[in-house]
């Protein structure tokens, strides 16, 4: 089953993007072939040289890290949120291609089940 | 027999709950959950997250003029039999526990409803692999 997650929650606001982040690995573990998605404010969970340290919380970076253990290849990015935040692939921690509108529609229409979280 | 055989070939909804035992998406899931019901489709799976594990606690305490969203979603779930789970880690995090987790865990009193169960992420793939549809209410 091919499942799409769109994650879309600030790294530390709460603890939601790592309980959808924990949701993506808990498929991947059970042989599901996920795709992530980061929209919106998620995609600050993908910066380079995060420290949470300070917030007494876990760096999510370093999960976002192991994802290709659970062999969870394919992640995607929106150009325009990065482009709104003045991003650019280059201050990602790791290897996301950056999609536009046309693509990500493609990628909700392809996949088996899309999980918004 | 028609009636029936349309009847058995409703769709089922698996529903994924974020949003706390406050939030207005819980309560908005509560209205499309009975909306469903009424129009014959099935609930596969009303699974709790995040801090919709709050609505399998039995512990909220609503004044008389207020909407006592936990207690409103436990009825539905009893009157209709509906499969309902709060993930167990994000239960245990937030304090909703039943008797076995107190046990193991030290804590003197217990607040899961009977008809929900504590299970983990994988009760969710697996109602999410067997719906026709599902809905994620976020926060």
């Amino acid at each position: 089953m091919n499942c799409l997650f769109i994650l879309r929650q600030s790294p530390y606001h709460g603890s939601l993007a790592r309980e959808a982040l924990d949701m993506a690995l808990a498929f991947a573990a059970f042989d599901e072939n996920v795709q992530l998605l980061f929209l919106d404010d998620g995609i600050f969970q993908l910066l380079k040289d995060q420290d949470s340290s300070a917030l007494v919380i876990k760096n999510i970076a370093k999960s976002l890290a192991a994802v290709e253990i659970y062999d969870i290849n394919e992640i995607y990015v929106a150009e325009e949120c990065l482009k709104r935040r003045g991003l650019r692939t280059d201050d990602l921690s790791i290897a996301a291609q950056a999609v536009d509108t046309r693509i990500i529609q493609a990628l909700i229409a392809d996949a088996d089940k899309v999980v918004n979280l | 027999m028609r009636g029936f055989f349309l009847s058995m070939t409703k769709q089922s909804i698996a529903i994924m709950l974020l949003g706390n035992a406050q939030a207005n998406s819980s309560r908005t899931a509560l209205h499309y959950a009975r909306a469903a019901l009424q129009q014959n489709y099935t609930i596969n799976c009303v699974f709790l997250y995040h801090d919709a594990v709050q609505l399998a606690s039995t512990y909220p305490i609503c004044p008389q003029d207020e909407q006592n969203i936990a207690a409103e979603w436990q009825a539905l779930i009893v009157q209709h039999q509906l499969p309902a789970v709060a993930c167990i880690a994000s239960a245990l995090k937030r304090g909703v526990i039943n008797s076995t987790e107190a046990k193991r865990h030290g804590k003197d009193a217990n607040n899961l409803h009977p008809a929900i169960e504590l299970a983990g992420l994988g009760t969710w793939l697996e109602a999410l692999t067997e719906c026709h549809q599902h809905i994620v209410f976020a926060e």
